[in-house]
C-alpha cells in the first residue's frame, strides 16, 4: 500500500461529492483557460493583423485611446510620404460593421494606389480595378462562413457589395475582413477625406537612429499624429487592455470560486472523518503525515480537476471562437505556459484550501477526535 | 523488574472540570506483565488507558515510558507509532481499507521496505488467522474477525506495550476467549506488556494481574476477584 492508496479511496468513497467538487474546480479552471487564452489570442491577432503589411510605424490621431476611433487627414498620407527616411506611406480607413448571418466584421478601406492589393495572394478571383463601384474583396474564411464566391453579393452596413475576390491573410483578424477602395468605405461611413491610420515603412528600418530620426521629423511634419512601432500597437489598444483586464478579473474570481469548492469539500470530509483521523493518530501517524494525507487529498481533487478544466477550457475557447457573433475577431492562443500556469495555480489553491483544516485536524488529541467520530 | 511504564499522581477532569475521571492515580507496570484493569462504568478506567497510551493529555501527574516522560516532548506520536499498540472495543478500522491494508497501516511511517511490510502484515494476518480474508473490508468482516485485525495492527510494529480497551466487548463469549487467547499468545511471543480494560470477570481472571479502578483511584485487587459482580456498561 502506497501513502496516496488513502487519500485516493477516500476521494472515491464519496463519489458523487468527489465528482460535485472536481466539476467546480473544471468550470473554475476551464473559465481561467477560455478567458485567458482568448485575451491573449485578441492581443496577438490585433498585433498580427497590423504587422502582416511588414511596416515598421503605424500614425495615428493623437490623443484617441482606441485605433477604430482615430480620425487622420487624408491629405496627411501624401504629407508623410515626402519626409526624409519614410519609403512608403499609406492611409487605411477601418469600421467594424454589420454583415449578413449576424456576423460583425472588420471593414477596411485601402487607397487605388496601395501596393498591398497587389501583393495579396487571391484564392478566388481578383483586387477591385480603379473605378469600381460597390465592390469588395473577402478574407478566405469570412468567404468560407458565408459561402460567398466572386460575383456573389454581400451586405454589409446594410447595403449591397459584389465580390469580386477573396483573399488569403496570415491571421484570424484579417482573413475575417472585408476589403474595399478607400472611396467607397469614407463615402459609406460619411467619413469623406479621413482614415483612420497611416501605416509607414522606412528606408532604414534596420537602424535604430535613422528610425528615431525618421520618427522625430515625422512628428514634426504631423504634430495632430501619434505614431507608433507596429509591434507596440497592440500592447496600447485600449480594447486588448480592458479584454485583458476583465479576463484576469474573471480569472481571479474563477481562482477564488476553486479555493472555496476545494476548502469546503475538505472541511467537509475532515468534519466527516475526524475517527479516521483519531484512529491514525492513535496507531502512531504524526501530525504532519496527517496534514500530508488530507492536503494530498485536495492535491488530488485539484490535479483532476485541473486537467479536465484546462481540457475544456482549450475547447471551449475554440467553441466560442467559432460562434458568428464574435465574427473571427478572437481566435485563442492556448500556450504551454498559459496551461502550466493556469495548472500551477489551480494546485496551490487546492492545497490552500485544505490547509486551515488539515492542520486543526492534524493537531487534535486523539482521544478527543476518537470520542467525537 | 524494571518499569516499563509508570503511571504517577495522574488526574484528568471533563466538563468544565465538573467531572474527575482520575484522582491522582500511580500505577507501574513491568515488561511482558498481563494486567487488567477493572472498574464500573465511568470509573476512569479508559480514560486510564488512553493517557497510557499517550492518546489524552493528563490535567495533573506524569506518565514515563521506558523512563521518559511521555507529554514533556515532540516524540508521542513516534512513541504510539513504534512502542505502543491499541485495540479499542470498536476495533476502529478504517471502512475504506483491506484487512491487509489496516494492518500495513501503523508501518508506513516506520518500515520504509515495502517488501518488508507485505512479509511482515502476511505473518501478523497468518497469526490472527486471517489470511483468507486479508483482502475483505471492514464491513464484509465479523466482530471478531475485526478485532482479530486490530490486534494485528497493534501488533504491527513489535511494541513493547499493547494497550486493550474492552477488546470483548462487541463479542460473543466463545469469540471473546478466543480473542482474549490471541492477545495472551501474540504478546507472550514479542515479550510486550498487556493491559487490557474490561468487565468481564473472565477475562479479567486470564491476567495474572488485576487492578480496580473505583471514582478515579486505583486499588490493587487479588487476581479473580476484582471484576466478579460488576455490571456491563449499557452502550
Amino acid at each position: 500500500m502506497r501513502f496516496s492508496t488513502l487519500p485516493a479511496r477516500n476521494l472515491t468513497r464519496r463519489p458523487a461529492r468527489t465528482v460535485l467538487t472536481v466539476l467546480g474546480i473544471v468550470v473554475a479552471v476551464g473559465s481561467l483557460v477560455a478567458l485567458l487564452s482568448l485575451a491573449h489570442g485578441f492581443a496577438n491577432a490585433w498585433l498580427t493583423s497590423l504587422n502582416e503589411r511588414k511596416t515598421q510605424l503605424v500614425a495615428v490621431q493623437k490623443g484617441m485611446v482606441e485605433i477604430l476611433t482615430s480620425s487622420l487627414p487624408q491629405a496627411l498620407v501624401g504629407q508623410l510620404r515626402r519626409v526624409e527616411g519614410v519609403a512608403s506611406a499609406n492611409g487605411a480607413l477601418l469600421a467594424l460593421v454589420p454583415a449578413e448571418q449576424d456576423y460583425t466584421m472588420l471593414f477596411a478601406g485601402w487607397s487605388d494606389d496601395d501596393t498591398e492589393w497587389r501583393n495579396r495572394a487571391y484564392v478566388e478571383g481578383r483586387a477591385p480595378q480603379p473605378g469600381e463601384e460597390s465592390v469588395v474583396v473577402l478574407g478566405e474564411v469570412l468567404a468560407l462562413a458565408l459561402d460567398k464566391h466572386p460575383g456573389d453579393t454581400v451586405r454589409l452596413l446594410y447595403r449591397p457589395f459584389r465580390i469580386v475576390g477573396v483573399a488569403r491573410f496570415g491571421n484570424a483578424i484579417n482573413n475575417n475582413m472585408a476589403l474595399a477602395p478607400l472611396g467607397q468605405i469614407q463615402t459609406l461611413l460619411h467619413r469623406e477625406g479621413t482614415v483612420s491610420l497611416i501605416h509607414l515603412r522606412l528606408t532604414h528600418a534596420d537602424r535604430k537612429e535613422m528610425v528615431a530620426a525618421t520618427t522625430a521629423r515625422l512628428r514634426a511634419a504631423a504634430p495632430e499624429a501619434a505614431f507608433t512601432a507596429t509591434g507596440d500597437l497592440a500592447d496600447q489598444n485600449v480594447i486588448v487592455g480592458l479584454l485583458d483586464a476583465i479576463a484576469w478579473a474573471t480569472s481571479a474570481i474563477a481562482l477564488f470560486m476553486g479555493t472555496v469548492i476545494v476548502a469546503n469539500t475538505l472541511m467537509m470530509a475532515v468534519a466527516e472523518r475526524t475517527e479516521e483521523i483519531g484512529i491514525l493518530s492513535a496507531i502512531g501517524w504524526s501530525p504532519r503525515r496527517i496534514l500530508a494525507l488530507i492536503l494530498l487529498e485536495g492535491l488530488m481533487l485539484g490535479a483532476i480537476g485541473g486537467l479536465i478544466g484546462c481540457a475544456a477550457g482549450v475547447a471551449a475557447a475554440y467553441w466560442i471562437s467559432s460562434l458568428p457573433v464574435v465574427g473571427g475577431f478572437l481566435e485563442p492562443q492556448v500556450t504551454v505556459s498559459l496551461v502550466a500556469e493556469v495548472f500551477v495555480a489551480v494546485i496551490l489553491v487546492s492545497g490552500v484550501g485544505g490547509l486551515y483544516r488539515a492542520w486543526r485536524a492534524s493537531r487534535a488529541l486523539p482521544a478527543e477526535a476518537l470520542r467525537r467520530g | 523488574m524494571t518499569d516499563l511504564i509508570r503511571v504517577e499522581q495522574v488526574s484528568r477532569r471533563f466538563g468544565d472540570g465538573r467531572v474527575e475521571a482520575l484522582r491522582g492515580v500511580s500505577l507501574s507496570i513491568a515488561a511482558a506483565e498481563k494486567i487488567a484493569i477493572t472498574g464500573p462504568s465511568g470509573s476512569g478506567k479508559s480514560t486510564l488507558l488512553r493517557i497510557m497510551a499517550g492518546l489524552d493529555r493528563p490535567d495533573q501527574g506524569r506518565v514515563l515510558f521506558e523512563g521518559r516522560e511521555i507529554y514533556g516532548g515532540n516524540g508521542l506520536a513516534a512513541l504510539r507509532a513504534r512502542r505502543i499498540g491499541m485495540v479499542f472495543q470498536s476495533f476502529h478500522l478504517l471502512a475504506t481499507l483491506t484487512a491487509v491494508e489496516n494492518v500495513e497501516l501503523p508501518m508506513l511511517g516506520v518500515e520504509r521496505d515495502a517488501a518488508a511490510r507485505v512479509r511482515r502484515v502476511k505473518v501478523l494476518l497468518d497469526q490472527v488467522g486471517l489470511t483468507e480474508r486479508a483482502r475483505h473490508r471492514p464491513a464484509l468482516l465479523s466482530g471478531g474477525e475485526c478485532q482479530r485485525v486490530a490486534i494485528a495492527r497493534a501488533m504491527a510494529n513489535r511494541p513493547a506495550l499493547l494497550l486493550a480497551d474492552e477488546p470483548t466487548g462487541n463479542l460473543d463469549s466463545e469469540t471473546a476467549r478466543s480473542i482474549v487467547d490471541l492477545m495472551l499468545a501474540v504478546a507472550g511471543e514479542t515479550g510486550a506488556a498487556l493491559v487490557m480494560v474490561t468487565h468481564d470477570a473472565t477475562v479479567a481472571s486470564r491476567m495474572a494481574r488485576l487492578v480496580r479502578i473505583l471514582d478515579g483511584r486505583l486499588q490493587e485487587a487479588a487476581a479473580g476477584e476484582a471484576a466478579a459482580g460488576e455490571p456491563r456498561p449499557g452502550r
